[in-house]
């Protein structure tokens, strides 16, 4: 509907237009003839005909400009012709009489400005009583578009024929740049009352499509102060002095929104860097004066802009700026405006601010200090107004990009600096806050920052606190999928907390840890493996030191154990809890060599093992993990080794399936077995040297006892030689067969003929016996790897056997290993040709 | 010709905070066939990512992945080769080539890609090949002291695999290679 | 009707010309006039105490005999109202004898010279009055009508500039319709010549209705009679806007008025008696719904001094618009 009428509009404009248009161009026409007769009085006639066309009242601006530029045109004939008519013998003084005979004030003040413009440029009259004089009579016209276009026409013609400093026209008679400026700022003034008056001409309704009109005529009156700003003769005195007070005065007399926003930007815009800065105190006195609807923020964040680029181009600038106290005055401004425009919105006071705290980290990188107080003010004023309004602040949006400015500009943990800032980001709704504290972790991960002291990560938590803990008045946030990525977010930057030194590392761990463990369950699960992790590296740090002994690593340790602990209890993170005490074991074994410590941390892990391991696949993963760790531990006594030998090969034969448990015993084999390389980093800090080989301890019914090291003071153990217990190495492989064997039986038993598995496990259990054989294990002679071989041979034989091709290609693939081990030579070699490898 | 990526143990949250930017930049999406991965995503952002650099993606559970999420053990067919896929924490001792080629025969894979030490490493076992494309983060390990980023890029051609070798030193970037013909 | 048939009867008879001629021996001056056909006349043009001098040519037809009383020339000034057309009552009246009683036989010439006149009104052709100056010379018969022929002339009067008021006061009132409109306007002085520019200021102190525009009216009003029998014609001589659109209080309009233009008389104030033609500046404002408020004040015109020289030919009109 509304469209409907638009166009319905526009096509009468457009008719309208065309209409005039032709008038303009007839008599233009008969205009430009009269001219070539010489007529003169004939050709004003039709020039102040075709110029009549310009009293229309139909056209909304757009189209007004358009007719304007029609007439404008076709007057640079007349123009012409007026330069010339002098020397007729004509005098501009009568010409300037003459036009004013025209019985119609608009096309007499047009006639008149391009006369008056002619009688200047000929030298022939004084330019400051023309100007005055023109300026003056062209209040005939208060038509407010009308006016506004002749006075842009005033302005345009007298363009260079003002009497500016050093201008030609500048003379006793002629008058000097004050002229000049007088004759520019009247005609602003006279404009921007014009322009004002039409916001209150006309219906109600129509008030938006008259603001857009007169957002177009905006430029109009704004050229006035573009030729101030362009006058050779406008020296500082002169603006501090004149120009500046005028133009404020009408700027902020005027009261109108739309004008005092365009203006106060057009001031800020067309004076040069250093008049603003000579009259900050001034310029910035008016903002709180402007009309509630103006946007000051916008206004101020131009000017700050600008006084920003001004200190970027020259050094000495920003010392002018200390002098002046431009931060002081800035911020004082800001806060009176926000004292004074009680109405005004949250969001604008935030931007207002935005704009000085980048005014001030782009000028004063150094001061922290002025964010502060910048970030001060902007709290004041948004708690005020939420006080007052009993609702949230509402410019959540505006408040972020405020929050984001310092961690752009700055380092993180230089803005961690801004005590304000958690009180800031108070104000924010809490899901706003949270991602605001997201923003800032990923700030810190993307640029890599370190937060490197107790006091740095107690402000960070405070920063991000919404992410560390649960927001008052909020649910607890449920364990989805977007709580989990915050989580993780924590977790990772758990490690950017890094202090220079170890000692000091620990520290801001510990005060992490702190905080938190204050965010309940749901968050530790995320974020303690990561304090673990780094806590562990510490430990390291301390043995790649020579530390290995109590008093460094084992409070770290402990502060792990602790740790894990936590998360045990907390529940949902059983196999985490798990897999954090055998790194953590490993750590005490390889790292600090505290043997009670390693063990301690064994003895959770089983804890969590027969406690909380959920399922047995979990199981699986969980038992292999402990082998796989304990496999590795060298600070064992043999006694401590022997209990935790007994008790993973113990749950291994607890295992759910027989071929689980097949598999999970053989794996425990190598428990017993040590390789001297296995130990991928021997730590030498403390110059272990090789013990010599135990005594085999470890049997199948050794016990957990007395042997338990708990009691002991862990001071740091030389590790021991690796283990090279044979006999028990051969109970767990025959121990392993008796599984096998047992599944076979199951199967029989169970008629599933075709079921391959105890085969399978027979197969593997042959490659282990090669793997030993091939170790040089002294019980595996050629004779017991032979039988096994005839045994697997024997059962592959079957029909379901060979039809399973992954079993066949297995045991293929064994004998395969035997035949090229034998053709490679050296001892294994020599061993292996006493073997018979069936075809 | 085929890319095959190898990369694991990444750790991310837990030990580091992200994949090394060097890392990331090479790793463009659209020239990757397939994506090996030796586990330890341990969260599905990693997963995610990975998918978005390659959406043919295999992954072998790690020690430090969530139960049931990955298989154990996985086998695929590239070019002339059978490649089989573990992490590696299941078999002991961790790390030692006989227990590792012992898999390998029971997989019945020309390359078995393992990781869990967190240190690169490739070697010609029997005909087979085995590689470890060693830690993408660097990540701290109780194997390896000073672990550094690392990861591996796979060309098969036919029967000709080319093992490049990306590791980061600080920022220098270091680029190894090797080749794997698979013999008749 | 009577001159008219003395000069069908005279036309067989004899023929009258006259030859005006100043008595400075100066070149004889003219002012030129509108006629309602539109074609301008040409007069001869005098100022009171100038002397006129004419030379009349009097001529028989060929080959005929006039025979005559006397032969004068007289110089008159007449005011002939609309109303009692055919009746002008002369207010001047002087004569001079060219010739007494005889018979014309051939081409005769005649100076005369009228020293010194004092014609203090100046010649007026208005709506409902006009004021003329004419030598009519007669050729006085006795058995058939006279012969009589009038030769118009015209009259201006010129004012030295007053001297200047240092401290005159302008005209200067306020006007206006209660909670309405209120208005201040000022010309700067209520004595103007004729080529004068009036120069004033409309000052708005209340405005709360819309107005469209203003304009200012140069009215001629020309009166004849007095008391109850007082007769007014106006006629509207300019129509001048000043301004376009719509003032809000406290603006100020500038006026700036050029005379020179149009067609002006001095001020006439009771001219013998009979009439009068006075001059008012009407401040006319038009609001939006085509409502007119005015105001009119009286000004005083008068013919310049200085303007004489200039006098020779009519001011120039340039009507630029209509």
């Amino acid at each position: 509907m509304v469209a409907q009428q638009e166009t319905v509009l526009s096509d009468e404009q457009a008719k309208w237009l065309q209409e005039a248009g032709t008038s303009v161009k007839r008599n233009a026409f008969y205009m430009k003839r009269a001219l070539d007769d010489d007529n003169l009085r004939e050709a004003l006639r039709y020039s102040a005909a075709m110029l009549g066309e310009l009293r229309t009242s139909l056209l909304t601006p757009q189209r007004y400009f358009e007719l304007y530029m029609q007439a404008f045109n076709e007057l640079q004939h007349l123009e012409g012709f007026f330069r010339d008519e002098t020397k007729k013998g004509r005098s501009y003084a009568d010409l300037y009489e003459l036009v004013q005979h025209a019985g119609n004030v608009l096309p007499r003040l047009y006639l008149l400005c391009m006369v008056g413009a002619c009688f200047i440029r000929g030298g022939e009259g004084a330019a400051r009583d023309i100007l005055k004089d023109l300026v003056e009579m062209c209040k005939g016209v208060q038509h407010p578009t009308r006016g506004l276009f002749l006075r842009s026409y005033l302005c345009q013609v007298s363009k260079g024929l003002l009497p500016d400093t050093g201008s030609e026209f500048e003379s006793e008679e002629g008058g000097r740049i004050q002229d000049a400026v007088d004759f520019l700022l009247l005609n602003f003034t006279e404009m921007n009352k014009l322009w004002v008056r039409m916001q209150h001409q006309g219906a109600q309704r129509d008030r938006d499509r008259r603001e857009k009109e007169r957002q177009q005529l905006a430029d109009l009156v704004g050229k006035n102060l573009t030729y101030l700003s362009q006058l050779e003769g406008l020296n500082f005195e002169l603006y501090q002095g004149q120009v500046h007070p005028r133009v404020l005065e009408q700027v902020v007399g005027c009261r109108d929104d739309l004008a005092q926003q365009y203006l106060m930007q057009c001031v800020v815009q067309v004076f040069p860097d250093d008049f603003h800065l000579g009259t900050l105190s001034p310029l910035l006195a008016a903002l709180p004066q402007l009309q509630p609807g103006v946007k000051i923020h916008v206004i101020l964040s131009s000017l700050l802009d600008r006084l920003a680029r001004y200190a970027s181009v020259q050094s000495t600038v920003v010392e002018a700026f200390d002098e002046a106290g431009v931060f002081q005055k800035l911020l004082e401004a800001a806060k009176s405006v926000v004292t004074q425009q009680s109405g005004m919105q949250s969001a604008d006071v935030t931007a207002m601010y935005i704009a000085l705290v980048q005014f001030t980290s782009a000028v004063y990188p150094d001061r922290l200090d002025y964010i502060n107080q910048a970030l001060t003010a902007c709290h004041t004023a948004l708690a005020e107004r939420s006080a007052q309004e009993g609702e949230g602040v509402g410019a959540e949006k505006q408040l972020v990009q405020l929050l984001s400015i310092p961690l752009d500009s700055y380092d993180v943990v230089t803005v961690l600096a801004l005590d304000k800032y958690p009180s800031v980001m108070a104000l924010l709704s809490p899901p706003t806050r949270k991602e605001m504290a997201v923003k800032i972790v990923d700030a810190i991960l993307k640029t890599g920052t370190l937060v490197d002291t107790v006091q740095r990560v107690g402000m960070l938590f405070d920063f991000i606190a919404p992410l560390a803990t649960d927001v008052e008045g909020v649910e607890a946030p449920e364990d989805d999928e977007d709580f989990e990525e915050e989580q993780n977010l924590m977790a990772r930057l758990m490690h950017q907390l890094k202090a220079p030194t170890l000692d000091g590392q620990f520290e801001v761990l510990k005060a992490a840890r702190d905080r938190i463990t204050q965010g309940g369950p749901n968050r530790l699960k995320h974020t303690i493996p990561a304090i673990a992790f780094a806590a562990l590296a510490v430990v390291r740090g301390l043995s790649a030191e020579g530390q290995q002994g109590q008093s460094k690593t084992e409070p770290v340790l402990q502060f792990i154990h602790s740790l894990t602990a936590q998360l045990a209890e907390a529940g949902g993170a059983a196999e985490m809890a798990l897999q954090l005490f055998l790194a953590a074991a490993q750590a005490a074994s390889d790292e600090a060599h505290l043997d009670v410590i390693a063990y301690e941390f064994f003895e959770q892990a089983f804890i969590i093992y027969e406690e909380a391991i959920p399922d047995s696949s979990s199981e699986r993963t969980a038992l292999a993990s402990i082998v796989g760790a304990l496999q590795r531990i060298r600070v064992f006594s043999p006694d401590s080794r022997a209990s935790l030998v007994h008790k993973a090969t113990g749950y291994s034969a607890k295992l759910l399936r027989k071929a689980d448990q097949c598999r999970a015993v053989l794996a425990c084999s190598h428990l017993l077995w040590q390789e001297e390389e296995a130990q991928a980093d021997p730590p030498s800090a403390n110059g272990d040297t090789p013990a010599p080989a135990p005594e085999p301890s470890a049997t199948d019914d050794a016990s957990p006892d007395d042997s338990s090291p708990a009691g002991r003071t862990s001071e740091a153990v030389q590790l021991q030689a690796p283990v090279r217990d044979a006999e028990g190495v051969m109970s767990c492989l025959k121990r392993a067969l008796k599984i096998a064997h047992a599944a076979q039986q199951q199967t029989a038993v169970a008629r599933r003929a075709n079921d391959t598995e105890p085969v399978s496990l027979f197969v593997e259990i042959l490659n282990h016996y090669i793997f030993y054989f091939e170790a040089g294990l002294p019980t595996i002679t050629a004779s017991v790897l032979q039988n096994l071989l005839d045994l697997v041979q024997n059962d592959m034989a079957g029909d379901s056997c060979q039809k399973d091709s992954a079993l066949v290609a297995f045991y293929k693939n064994t004998l395969g290993h035997i035949e090229l081990q034998r053709a490679r030579g050296g001892p294994a070699a020599e061993r292996y040709k006493q073997i018979k490898v069936p075809a | 010709m085929v890319l095959v990526l190898c990369i694991g143990d990444l750790h991310i949250p837990h030990r580091q905070t992200d994949l090394p930017s060097k890392f990331k930049s090479l790793l463009v999406p659209g020239k990757i066939h397939h994506i090996l991965s030796t586990g330890n995503l341990c969260t599905s952002e990693v997963y995610d990512y990975l998918k978005t650099v390659c959406s043919d993606l295999h992954v072998a559970r790690g020690d430090f992945d969530e139960p049931n999420k990955y298989p154990d053990e996985e086998v695929l067919q590239v070019g002339a080769f059978r490649i089989g896929l573990c992490h590696g924490h299941q078999v002991v001792p961790w790390g030692n080539t006989s227990a590792l080629a012992l898999l390998q025969r029971r997989l019945n894979v020309d390359i078995l890609v393992t990781g869990h030490t967190h240190q690169y490493w490739a070697e010609k076992f029997e005909n087979r090949f085995i590689i470890n494309p060693g830690s993408a983060t660097g990540a701290y390990s109780t194997m390896t002291t000073k672990p550094v980023p690392s990861f591996v890029l796979m060309d098969v051609d036919g029967d000709k695999a080319t093992v490049y070798y990306y590791e980061l030193h600080g920022e220098e970037l270091k680029v190894d290679k090797s080749e794997f013909s698979k013999s008749a | 009707m009577k001159n008219i048939l003395g000069n069908l009867g005279l036309a067989t008879t004899a023929s009258v010309q006259l030859t005006f001629k100043r008595g400075d021996g100066q070149p004889l001056k003219t002012a030129t006039l509108k006629t309602k056909g539109g074609e301008p006349e040409q007069l001869p043009l005098f100022s009171s105490k100038e002397t006129i001098c004419a030379e009349v040519k009097v001529a028989n037809s060929p080959g005929k005999k006039v025979d005559h009383y006397g032969i004068k020339v007289q110089l008159l000034g007449q005011i002939e109202l609309a109303s009692e057309r055919g009746h002008p009552q002369d207010f001047l009246s002087l004569v001079r004898d060219l010739a007494p009683q005889g018979d014309l036989v051939k081409q005769e010439t005649y100076p005369a010279e009228f020293a010194n006149v004092e014609m203090q009104y100046d010649s007026h052709r208005g709506i409902q009055v006009r004021l003329r100056y004419l030598l009519r010379v007669t050729i006085s018969r006795s058995y058939a009508n006279s012969v009589v022929k009038d030769f118009p002339f015209w009259v201006r009067n010129y004012e030295a500039a007053p001297a200047p008021v240092p401290n005159a006061a302008p005209i200067k009132m306020e006007v206006g319709i209660e909670d309405c409109l209120h208005i201040e306007f000022e010309y700067d002085k209520a004595k103007y010549h004729l080529k004068d520019t009036v120069v004033g200021k409309i000052y708005f102190l209340l405005v709360r209705i819309k107005l469209k525009h203003m304009e200012v009216e140069i009215r001629r009003r020309e009166t004849t009679g007095a008391g109850t029998h007082a007769r007014n014609e106006t006629e509207t001589l300019a129509k001048y806007e000043i301004m376009d659109g719509a003032p809000v209080r406290g603006e100020s309009i500038p006026i700036r008025l050029f005379l020179s233009p149009y067609d002006l008389t001095p001020t006439f104030s009771n001219v013998h008696n009979r009439f009068s033609v006075k001059y008012y500046l009407n401040l006319v404002l038009v609001d939006e719904e085509d409502r007119r408020y005015f105001k009119q004040q009286e000004i005083q015109l008068f013919r310049l001094l200085d303007d004489k020289a200039a006098a020779n030919g009519t001011a120039e009109a340039a009507h630029i618009s209509s």
